[in-house]
């Protein structure tokens, strides 16, 4: 099981758009995961696999367990479904 | 009747109506079971740590309000949307989830049949828009039955015509993409827009400005707050001088007082956010996902800042401005027998921020300066003059912050004052507007002037019948 976090400034309207594309994505690449949205400075102090968020917030979050991947159109589908695809193979050579 | 006063138990715990309607949007999707409880009882949870964390923030702002009071003679007041509809769940908790999940559908109702196709996405500002209506409706004297389906037309209605006046000037943000913006700060967008487009020059970008890195940390709306708490909280304790204070803090100094409770205002703050992201957690992609099977060709509405990476500098820029106008403001609002609207430091950034993208967009610097500062203006003085509709809401502490809540919530307030049948007239008023918009005004369509699918098709026939 991997865990998952969508970050955005107030975790509340774009991380959860996010989250439910970056959930698509998950399922069609078939892993077993769970995923919460966050702002930057909660995802912070939890552990997680796999951070995904926009440009602005990639450089404030510091989190010890996680890669932090930078989503640059909320709205492109396929640039998500790349992402979490990279992030993913990623995961694996670790 | 014991079964009947157990469903109206059940009915009117909001709790448990947000979780119904957060299992609804789950079993629509076909989630598998451990999904539908795990969300269910999240969304409820949700719920229930917005109330604790409502209480954490009045005891921190009671205080404020009392050293305001003591110190100008005046009730201190700092929008804060979280807070106000943390407040408002005690008495009002029940109508708000039944409009909201009303509203939802309205939304996709609207979507599907006018030609306003927007969904809006933006959760959390129909759970304030939701109370807002609840409050005001409900203030006027109105029963529960009398006010949740006027209200969630309102709402519903709402959340397809704003992003459709936004529209023209969103189009100019992002340059075409597909975008749409869902939030109620849209007066603020339309002003910025208005403003950049005869009083500023498109060609001087915010973009070509340097700002310094340092105000990056604004960007952290909890940082942003707290800052901007303990500097409020420190000058009223100033003001209203060490011995009103004494009275509160009792055998502690004063300014340390003062100091923990500006943070315990931003702790609150936080345990809210946790709470509303947990109730919509849920729920907006439940939403989201009805909406793709239902109206696949409609447009995502979504929070404002999806459009901030256009701009980021004009994100910074509007945020200055909008909080310079706000303290322009403040030295007026006591002398025209207004409560002081201290600047709440998450519209100021939304709000302002959004402006300033807006303002950008079609008047470079100029526009984003002017039309962040005129929403600053707008977001201070409209809360002002709302606070009179919100009943006991109103001599809280804090109210609802963005520039929509403060308009509607007027007009809306003003109608219902008059009579409560008014909430009616309204809502209907506004139906109607969705479905005359969407006919008169192409422009504000998702596709713009160039139509929609249907309209393509019939321009088509009509090539051939020439």
């Amino acid at each position: 099981m991997i865990k998952v976090f969508a970050v955005c400034g107030m975790g509340l309207g774009t991380s959860v758009i996010l989250k439910s594309r970056l959930k698509k994505a998950l399922d069609e690449a078939g892993v077993d995961y769970d995923i919460e949205v966050t702002d930057a400075s909660a995802a912070n102090g939890q552990s997680a696999d796999l951070i995904f968020t926009s440009a602005e917030f990639a450089d404030k979050i510091k989190n010890k367990t996680a890669s932090v991947h930078v989503i640059k159109n909320f709205t492109d589908r396929d640039e998500i479904t790349a992402t979490v695809n990279e992030a993913l193979a990623g995961l694996d050579t670790d | 009747m014991g079964v009947l006063d157990l469903l109206r138990d059940i009915l009117s715990t909001p709790a448990i109506l947000v979780g119904l309607l957060a299992m609804v949007g789950l079993l629509f999707l076909k989630a598998p079971v451990q999904d539908v409880v795990s969300g269910t009882i999240k969304t409820i949870t949700g719920f229930l740590i917005i109330g604790g964390g409502a209480g954490i923030l009045i005891g921190a702002l009671d205080p404020l309000g009392t050293m305001v009071s003591e110190g100008l003679g005046l009730q201190g007041v700092i929008p804060t949307n979280e807070a106000v509809v943390g407040l408002a769940q005690e008495n009002f908790g029940s109508q708000t989830a039944s409009i909201m999940g009303l509203a939802f559908l309205i939304n996709l109702v609207l979507a599907r049949i006018t030609k306003l196709r927007y969904v809006f996405l933006t959760g959390h500002h129909v759970l304030f828009m939701s109370a807002l209506v609840a409050v005001i409706i409900g203030s006027a004297g109105a029963s529960s039955s009398q006010l949740i389906i006027p209200g969630a037309l309102c709402v519903g209605s709402l959340m397809v015509l704003m992003p459709a006046f936004a529209m023209p000037f969103t189009r100019k943000v992002t340059d075409g993409d597909p975008i749409a913006v869902g939030h109620f700060g849209t007066l603020s967008y339309v002003a910025a827009g208005l403003a950049g487009k005869y009083l500023g020059d498109p060609e001087k970008s915010t973009e070509d400005v340097n700002v310094p890195k340092g105000l990056s940390f604004f960007r952290d709306t909890l940082v942003s707050t707290a800052v901007a708490m303990i500097i409020v909280y420190m000058i009223f304790a100033i003001i209203a001088g060490p011995g009103v204070v004494r009275e509160l803090s009792g055998d502690t100094n004063p300014y340390v007082y003062a100091f923990i409770q500006s943070l315990t205002f931003a702790a609150g703050v936080w345990v809210i956010l946790v709470g509303v992201r947990m109730l919509l957690a849920e729920i907006v992609p439940a939403f989201e996902g009805i909406s793709e099977k239902l109206i696949p060709d409609a447009l995502p509405a979504l929070d404002i800042p999806i459009v901030f990476p256009y701009a980021p500098t004009a994100v910074v820029i509007g945020f200055g401005s909008s909080l310079l106008g706000g303290l322009v403001a403040l030295p007026l609002l006591g002398p025209i027998g207004l409560a002081l609207i201290l600047p709440g430091m998450v519209p100021h950034f939304f709000v302002g921020g959004g402006a300033g993208v807006f303002g950008n967009a079609l008047g470079g610097r100029r526009g984003a300066v002017i039309g962040a500062f005129v929403s600053g203006l707008l977001i201070t003085f409209l809360p002002a003059f709302l606070l009179n509709y919100l009943g006991d809401l109103g001599l809280a502490n804090t109210t609802f912050g963005d520039s929509d809540f403060g308009w509607f919530g007027l007009v809306l307030g003003s109608l219902v004052e008059a009579s409560v049948t008014f909430a009616w007239v309204l809502a209907a008023i506004l139906v109607a507007a969705t479905f005359a918009v969407g006919q008169f005004f192409p422009a504000l369509r998702p596709r713009g002037a160039e139509g929609d699918v249907v309209d393509e098709e019939a321009d088509a026939d009509a090539d051939q019948v020439a």
